[in-house]
């Protein structure tokens, strides 16, 4: 057993063929520490308003907006919590004249994965009734972290102008989290891209690339995913998603893990999020690295676990408690707390490897039946599926969700890959 | 499956592109977002629920469409409304506010009050808000409730300028 | 080899399976839509410092911070559009457009529109036209067709003390402050201004009703 891991291991390792993507003089200048000229515009924009005696709501508005817009850069969750607060001190003004704070409340709320509450604020804001476009863009938001894909169907469809860059952002999330159809969501990520490249706003043209780097990293596309980042880094070299995308495409692409390793130092010094220590510990596995998987993993452990962060970290807690911790009693706990908070058939997917790894096998099964199967696509909920399939003992699905598991290997990364593979191999 | 999608993404780029060619053939359309005159009016007598559709009706319609939606707003900001400066009574004054377009004389000098002219246009100078609250809350006399009748920010922060483009340079 | 081998084995026991959960859900919350091109702030129409013209000012994308002001841009899909009634009906007969293309702000009109209403296209052809004001510098002034035309970043003219007025709103204050404060103080607008020949405005009885709209390319 331990011996096939072993090979399946070095196979995924060794079976890369391909040409490296990615290529570290193209962004080693992108790793030299250099002002941030952004940051320190935001940083301009709040002593502006600070300056602002106390009570004024205008200001206050202002300043939680740039604190949640500072969030982006320092990756201080503290600032997404002060925006929340002003946000509330001033809604106490405007909740019954304007939904704009409303929206912003939401927005904070996905943030920090409080989607039961952004929906709260949503259902308010749609109550007040002004800027209804504003709020439906956001209702389809909520409304598919919420799993409710009828009303998120129901918002777009109701949006009149079915070729505005805010609609074909949400149809191309829509093709993908719901109909599986990842290339169709890429055509339409595209159409939206043409939309604004004239008219580049850089904070908007950075979220339209990074996103499609994601979408094309999602389909294989490796080429065009590292341009993509490329062309971001390029416009604000401090948007460090993209520089993250390049870590993950030098470590899962080209098995180039000095470099992945390079980039996420650059990221750590800059960007203190618990990301990079998860990231970090799939570098250490893929090194076979056991000492430095751990260290990773309980320094990201750690970080996350922090209050602060409330929810957002779940799925990564929920996988380790899983794999790595072994806890199937936390399990259960993360899954019916998730579930709580956001019924989707992902979330759905976790209660079901819950009780699988409970024993409770039926259990599972039914869950999968109910609410998972052919209903979620994300990568690591097609590999639970199959597997609980495989513990059911029908081995027919569970292959081919395997298989379907199989296709994202490289959002699962090569470590993840072997494990599909050998459980494929005992089918 | 990879080919297919390859061709798909193709076939995208192609319909865009011919998209684009057509666009010189038919008409490029404009769709109204928002729309203003007068200052503050929307803020002031429109309700949320009502917003959307009142910056999307056309002046000509808005009488109709928000009239008793305006003096009821009046009534409830200044329940002793009887008439204000200009004589109004509610029924008259709403139906000067609902239809929000600024009007400007091309005779006269620009005042949005000044006392003797009235709504000659809206000068950068002019403090309007306080019209506004004047005729709001004043009363007949101006004199009324005069707690509300001024907000107490008579001029700007900057001197305007005397020749185009008449506005501040930037902060 | 044998060393590798070793770690593995270690690795297998330590029961690496998380590995590959860090990309999947690692998609970005769908960008804000704030300040929008198509907010407007503020109407002006004025007799001009040549008494046979009115100038015409329309504001969008209030409230911005100076450090913000140079990021302020102008958005080559929203039409910025004068309405103007000249026969006391409150249906425009005249329009004049604005819209910013590749540096420039284009003006057409003032022309009699092809509809009326919520749905406008450009009509005719540039009347004049002028380069966008970078902030920081000198206005441009632009000229055509006997008119002057300016686009870009100003101090913000109106003046208001919002706040107070929300709290008053709001139920938490009964009266203004003395003195009040300006909540647009120190802030800047885009201003889009044009200064027309009365001439050209056919007023009936020298009364004109004015309004702007922001309309968007559909």
């Amino acid at each position: 057993m331990k011996k096939i891991l072993y090979y399946t291991l070095l196979i995924v390792f060794a079976s890369c063929k391909d040409e490296p993507v990615t290529n570290a003089t193209d962004y080693a200048a992108y790793l030299q520490p250099s002002p941030n000229t952004r940051l320190q515009q935001i940083e301009e924009e709040l002593t502006f308003w600070q300056n602002r005696p106390p009570g004024d709501i205008i200001a206050e508005s202002k300043i939680a907006s740039l604190y949640a817009k500072r969030f982006a850069y320092t990756g201080n969750i503290t600032e997404i919590h002060l925006a929340d607060s002003l946000y509330r001190q001033v809604n106490t003004l405007n909740h019954t004249t304007s939904s704009g704070t409303f929206r912003s409340l939401a927005a904070n709320c996905i943030t920090q994965h409080r989607f039961l509450q952004a929906k709260q604020y949503i259902d308010s804001a749609l109550a007040l009734g002004d800027d209804k476009y504003l709020t439906v863009l956001m209702e389809f938001d909520v409304s598919m972290e919420l799993g409710d894909k009828d009303r998120a169907r129901r918002a777009l469809n109701s949006l009149a102008d079915k070729n505005s860059f805010e609609y074909l952002i949400r149809e191309a999330k829509f093709k993908d989290h719901v109909d599986g159809d990842l290339d169709a969501a890429i055509v339409l990520m595209e159409k939206a891209y043409d939309k604004i490249k004239d008219n580049a706003n850089p904070a908007l043209y950075c979220w339209i690339k990074s996103n499609l780097g994601d979408f094309y990293g999602h389909a294989n596309r490796y080429r065009e995913s590292y341009k993509c980042y490329l062309e971001v880094l390029a416009t604000d070299r401090h948007y460090y998603h993209a520089l993250k995308g390049i870590a993950w495409l030098a470590f899962s692409h080209d098995k180039d893990v000095a470099n992945a390793r390079k980039i996420v130092a650059y990221l750590q010094q800059r960007h203190p999020v618990p990301d990079y220590e998860l990231l970090l510990s799939q570098l250490a596995a893929g090194e076979q690295d056991s000492v430095g998987y751990k260290r990773h993993l309980t320094a990201f452990l750690a970080a996350a676990e922090n209050p602060l962060y409330g929810g957002m970290y779940n799925k990564y807690l929920f996988g380790i408690a899983a794999g790595e911790l072994n806890d199937p009693a936390r399990c259960l706990q993360i899954a019916q707390e998730e579930v709580a908070h956001r019924p989707t058939p992902e979330a759905y997917s976790w209660l079901a490897w819950a009780y699988c790894r409970n024993a409770e096998v039926s259990k599972a099964m039914e869950i999968v039946r109910r609410h998972v199967a052919g209903k979620c696509f994300e990568p690591d909920a097609l590999f639970y599926t199959g597997k609980i399939y495989q513990a059911g003992g029908e081995k027919k699905e569970a292959r081919k969700y395997l298989q379907a598991a199989k296709e994202s290997a490289y959002e699962l990364g090569p470590v993840m890959s072997g494990k599909i593979d050998e459980s494929l191999k005992t089918l | 499956m990879k080919l297919y999608s390859y061709l798909l993404i193709a076939a995208g780029l192609l319909t865009f592109s011919a998209c684009n060619k057509d666009d010189d053939k038919e008409k490029t359309y404009y769709q109204t977002q928002d729309q203003m005159a007068r200052p503050a009016i929307n803020t002031v007598f429109v309700s949320a629920a009502d917003k959307d559709m009142f910056n999307t009706t056309t002046p000509s319609m808005m009488n109709g469409a928000f009239a008793s939606k305006f003096k009821s707003t009046l009534l409830a900001l200044n329940p002793g409304y009887t008439t204000n400066l200009l004589g109004l009574n509610a029924d008259q004054f709403t139906n000067v506010l609902v239809t929000d377009v600024l009007n400007a004389s091309t005779t006269a000098p620009t005042t949005f009050y000044d006392g003797t002219n009235v709504l000659t246009g809206r000068a950068l100078a002019d403090d309007v808000i306080d019209v506004e609250l004047t005729l709001i809350f004043g009363g007949p006399t101006g004199a009324s409730n005069p707690g509300l009748t001024s907000d107490k920010v008579s001029a700007n922060d900057k001197a305007f300028l005397s020749s185009f483009p008449y506005l501040a340079t930037p902060h | 080899m044998k060393k590798k081998k070793m770690l593995l084995t270690v690795l297998a026991a330590a029961g690496i399976t998380t590995a590959g959960l860090v990309y999947a859900a690692d998609h970005i919350d769908a960008p804000a839509v704030t300040n929008r091109s198509t907010d407007i702030t503020d109407v002006y129409v004025f007799r001009g410092q040549d008494v046979n013209n009115l100038v015409f000012v329309a504001n969008t994308q209030g409230l911005l911070a100076p450090s913000a002001t140079g990021a302020a841009q102008w958005d080559a899909n929203t039409l910025i559009e004068f309405n103007i009634d000249n026969n006391e009906d409150n249906i425009e007969d005249l329009v004049i457009q604005g819209i910013y293309n590749n540096g420039m702000m284009r003006v057409y009109g003032p022309v009699k529109p092809s509809e009326t209403g919520n749905r406008s296209q450009l009509e005719g052809k540039v009347t004049a036209e002028v380069s966008v004001t970078p902030y920081g510098s000198a206005a441009n002034i632009g000229t055509g067709s006997g008119m002057k035309v300016f686009a870009g970043p100003r101090d913000d003219p109106f003046f208001f003390d919002l706040n107070q007025y929300k709290k008053i709103i709001a139920g938490t204050a009964t009266s203004f402050n003395n003195p009040g404060t300006d909540a647009f103080a120190g802030t800047n607008v885009l201003s889009f201004v044009v200064e027309v020949p009365k001439t050209m405005l056919n007023a009936k009885n020298g009364k004109l009703n004015v309004w702007v709209e922001t309309k968007k390319k559909v």
